[in-house]
């Protein structure tokens, strides 16, 4: 990266961090206000953080019944513990998690029969440790297949089809734009067990990516 | 993930450990006689070349996906409910 794009991207980050501080310090205290019992400050939690909880529910549950159900749950579980938020982690942490129970719980009960077989789509290696096959570029296959969106629904599908708890943490990471410390923190995980997840998963939508577009998941 | 030290052996350094170190090369989260071990391997490896490339394009195409705001329909009975809910006598759960 050339150094003037580094120089915009450290700023952009800055921005961003004092946005998300902002955005966090308003939260907390209406937090503070809900806990005397103020239900103005629960409608406004509301109205703000309900397009992020929808979308990361939607992302991960994929039908809109039980994202609407998953939605209401966690909205009403805000209410009952805003008690026990002591602030020890930030507010948007802690809804993340909230979230997340509730999302991940409702996964947890469907039936997994809808996994990929996962292995079939990680890199297979020689003996020795290289690649087994010559492994295709077909990174520029990318940008004409997303103009068409069919890579979307095959991404989508992909996504489906990996266990809840890695489906959660890719959507945290890669969609969300959330750090793995506090992806850490919202589904009980190490720092490297997320980092792990993270890229197992990306290995295997690699993979699949690479069938789809023809080629060995190599 | 193993992840053995590669410093001091871009050329015998294999593709799966290269591999396994790609989330902390793209973050940065590799310390720096690590990532020039890394990228010499790279400049020696096609396939890792090509498998970076593609990985990264991977991320890029999940990063695109967007999913639609709540349906301001769905929003206000979500409200409604919540309204009606937190106006009853809370019962334990």
């Amino acid at each position: 990266m050339l150094r003037r794009e580094k120089r915009q991207a450290a700023k952009h980050d800055l921005i961003l961090r004092a946005r998300k501080k902002h955005a966090d310090e308003e939260a907390r205290s209406l937090v503070q206000r809900l806990k005397t019992g103020d239900q103005r400050a629960f409608e406004t939690l509301y109205r703000r953080y309900c397009g992020q909880v929808y979308r990361q529910v939607k992302a991960l549950v994929g039908n809109e019944a039980e994202t609407e159900e998953i939605v209401q749950d966690v909205f009403l579980t805000l209410h009952q513990k805003a008690r026990t938020f002591r602030g020890d982690s930030a507010f948007s942490t802690w809804l993340y998690r909230l979230t997340m129970n509730s999302a991940l719980g409702k996964l947890r009960r469907r039936k997994r029969s809808r996994e990929l077989n996962l292995d079939d789509h990680l890199p297979r290696y020689q003996a020795d440790g290289h690649h087994l096959l010559p492994v295709v570029d077909w990174s520029r296959d990318v940008e004409r297949h997303l103009l068409t969106k069919e890579l979307h629904r095959i991404l989508r599908h992909a996504l489906d089809q990996l266990p809840p708890k890695d489906k959660a943490v890719v959507i945290l990471s890669d969609l969300e734009g959330i750090s793995n410390k506090e992806i850490g923190k919202s589904l009980g995980l190490s720092v490297p067990a997320v980092k792990t997840r993270l890229h197992r998963a990306r290995l295997i939508l690699r993979g699949k990516l690479s069938v789809t577009l023809g080629h060995s998941s190599n | 993930m193993a992840k053995r030290s590669i410093v001091g052996r871009a050329h015998s350094a294999i593709c799966e450990e290269i591999t396994n170190l790609i989330l902390d090369y793209l973050t940065g989260d590799l310390d720096s006689e690590t990532a020039s071990a890394f990228e010499e391997h790279l400049r020696l490896c096609p396939d890792c070349v090509a498998f970076l490339k593609t990985y990264e394009k991977t991320v890029h195409a999940t990063r695109s996906l967007r999913y639609e705001d709540i349906p301001p329909e769905m929003e206000k009975r979500v409200r409604r409910f919540l309204r009606e809910r937190l106006k009853k006598p809370q019962r334990r759960r």
